[in-house]
């Protein structure tokens, strides 16, 4: 089966009291549970919010930080789907999207 | 090749909402009450913190250890950033490593008691002393407290940053009450954990009867203060007993729509007897010594619902007898109303009718939905519809929630149809 990469980006858990949070934290369970029980589930890391961006500039290549943005990364799972229909189908039950988060999903391409 | 399923932790129920009291306690205790905001910025980012690691790496095998490690480590990390306690360094680590430790499983009764007696410090007004207790023992966000009480957020939030003005200003300290005052402290105590547990029990707003979080927290908080030297009085035992009687009718009190059943409606199997008896045991023990308070008579008088098999089999001559003696000590116009109910089922209909007319003119009981509707029912038992339709349609006008409408408005429909049978011409 292919493999697909969804890239959970920077979620907003503000202003929740920690029984909110917990209840939150329930529903991530639940859908990973879920990728467990039907055998996609291959891995998964949290990403840190700050990271290394390299850039050949000229002869030289220029690395420097990468700054926290919207954009930034809250980690991912690499998953087993027949298609991107069934991939996105999964990501759509992500709780990630209920909280100002954006999932992105890629193939992984094998060779 | 994707993973075998695994067996993930379960998370205990309220572990975060428990652990930041807990949290809170013992920063308190560590860095002073001055410095809640403190203790509150360290149990949102660890729970933060929580919330982003562990979708991904699943919940460790101990989670209360976890938070309890990353709680130290977030501490030193912001006294490190705002440049506090600096000179400290070297025995704050030490205490938050005794403290915050993994293998920690206590409850910190001691430090969580401290707090509630700090955040109930008489220098508050009694709506203070609530927001407060709310905030650091119950776990509640700013949100949560104002929609409990039907207040709005900035307003809650107002109170708040008042309140720790004040405890700065009048150096409000964290420590247990001495001997002298030991007493009437734990009387602010015990009237806010009542208030909330009420709340919880009836709520006054929104469309649930029963708050369970307010109520569970209550007890909870009631048993800490009862198994702890500081709370063991009788009283303190009195109320607890009252809220496992008024919480073992949970059940019971809604229908499968929600809708509210009277106490001479509920299907008493549904009643939890194991709070049940957890009251009686804690009734037991509140009859020891000589204290009578306000706590021991509303018990006494919930003791004898839940020890009576219906509604007609129930001890009314002693339940009259309570209130006459709560009466005495406390007057309030909804415990003369609750008395009346009692004299109906031993009197009949017309003598509580008699008692309650002369009340009337009282802007307070008037304006009471269950005084209204109290009336409507005697007066529907004593053969009356009419004046009985007459003052359920006054309670219309006087509900607050969506399960008390729909319980006058059922109440309404009971009555009526007899009326409509009536009509001959």
């Amino acid at each position: 089966m292919p493999k697909y990469m969804l890239l959970l980006k920077h979620g907003k858990f503000e202003g929740f009291s920690p029984e909110q949070m917990q209840g939150i934290l329930d529903k991530y369970m639940s859908w990973t549970q879920k990728l467990r029980n039907e055998g996609r589930y291959i891995a998964a890391e949290e990403i840190s919010r700050d990271g290394r961006v390299l850039k050949k500039n000229g002869s030289s290549i220029i690395d420097g930080p990468y700054t926290e943005t919207k954009e930034a990364v809250g980690g991912f799972y690499l998953i087993e789907a027949k298609d991107y229909d069934e991939a996105v189908k999964i990501a759509r039950g992500c709780p990630h999207l209920e909280f100002q988060g954006e999932i992105e999903v890629h193939e992984t391409i094998p060779h | 090749m994707a993973q075998e399923p695994t067996e993930v932790s379960e998370l205990v129920a309220h572990l975060f909402r428990h652990k930041s009291a807990e949290i809170t306690a013992i920063l308190t205790r560590i860095f002073g009450f001055a410095n809640l905001d403190l203790a509150e910025d360290v149990v949102q980012e660890t729970l933060l913190k929580a919330l982003q690691q562990w979708p991904f790496s699943g919940v460790p095998k101990n989670p209360a250890g976890w938070i309890m490690q990353v709680a130290k480590n977030q501490t030193l990390d912001i006294l490190r950033r705002q440049n506090l306690f600096r000179q400290k360094e070297a025995e704050i680590t030490r205490q938050l490593e005794q403290q915050l430790s993994p293998q920690q499983n206590g409850m910190f009764a001691d430090e969580q008691l401290t707090l509630m007696f700090a955040c109930c410090h008489p220098s508050f007004p009694s709506e203070v002393q609530i927001a407060l207790t709310l905030k650091s023992l119950y776990a509640f966000s700013v949100a949560e407290i104002a929609r409990a009480f039907v207040t709005q957020e900035s307003a809650i939030a107002q109170r708040l940053v008042r309140a720790k003005r004040k405890i700065r200003e009048e150096n409000i300290q964290f420590e247990l009450p001495d001997e002298k005052h030991l007493s009437e402290r734990l009387d602010a105590a015990l009237r806010v954990l009542y208030l909330v547990f009420n709340e919880g029990y009836s709520a006054t707003q929104g469309d649930q009867l029963i708050r369970q979080d307010l109520c569970d927290e209550s007890i909870r908080l009631a048993s800490l203060l009862a198994n702890h030297h500081a709370g063991d009085f009788p009283k303190t035992h009195a109320l607890l007993a009252l809220m496992y009687f008024q919480a073992s009718r949970s059940a019971a009190r809604v229908d499968a729509e929600g809708n509210l059943l009277l106490l001479s409606e509920q299907d008493r199997a549904l009643w939890d007897r194991e709070e049940i008896t957890h009251g009686f045991d804690q009734l037991d023990q509140a009859s020891s010594g000589n204290e009578l308070s306000q706590y021991h008579l509303e018990a006494g008088i919930a003791s004898m619902h839940a020890m009576a098999s219906s509604y007609e089999q129930t001890n009314w001559r002693g339940i009259l007898s309570l209130y006459d003696t709560l009466i005495a000590l406390h007057p309030s116009p909804i415990t003369k109303l609750n008395r009346t109910v009692a004299l109906s089922m031993l009197e009949g209909p017309a003598a509580a009718i008699r008692e309650l007319e002369p009340m009337l003119s009282d802007p307070v009981i008037s304006d009471y939905y269950l005084f209204s509707a109290t009336m409507a029912d005697l007066y529907n038992r004593m053969g009356m519809p009419e004046e009985a339709e007459e003052y359920y349609n006054k309670t219309l006008q006087l509900t607050r929630t969506e399960p008390e409408r729909k319980f006058i408005l059922r109440k309404l429909s009971e009555v009526s149809p007899q009326r409509r049978g009536d009509v001959t011409e």
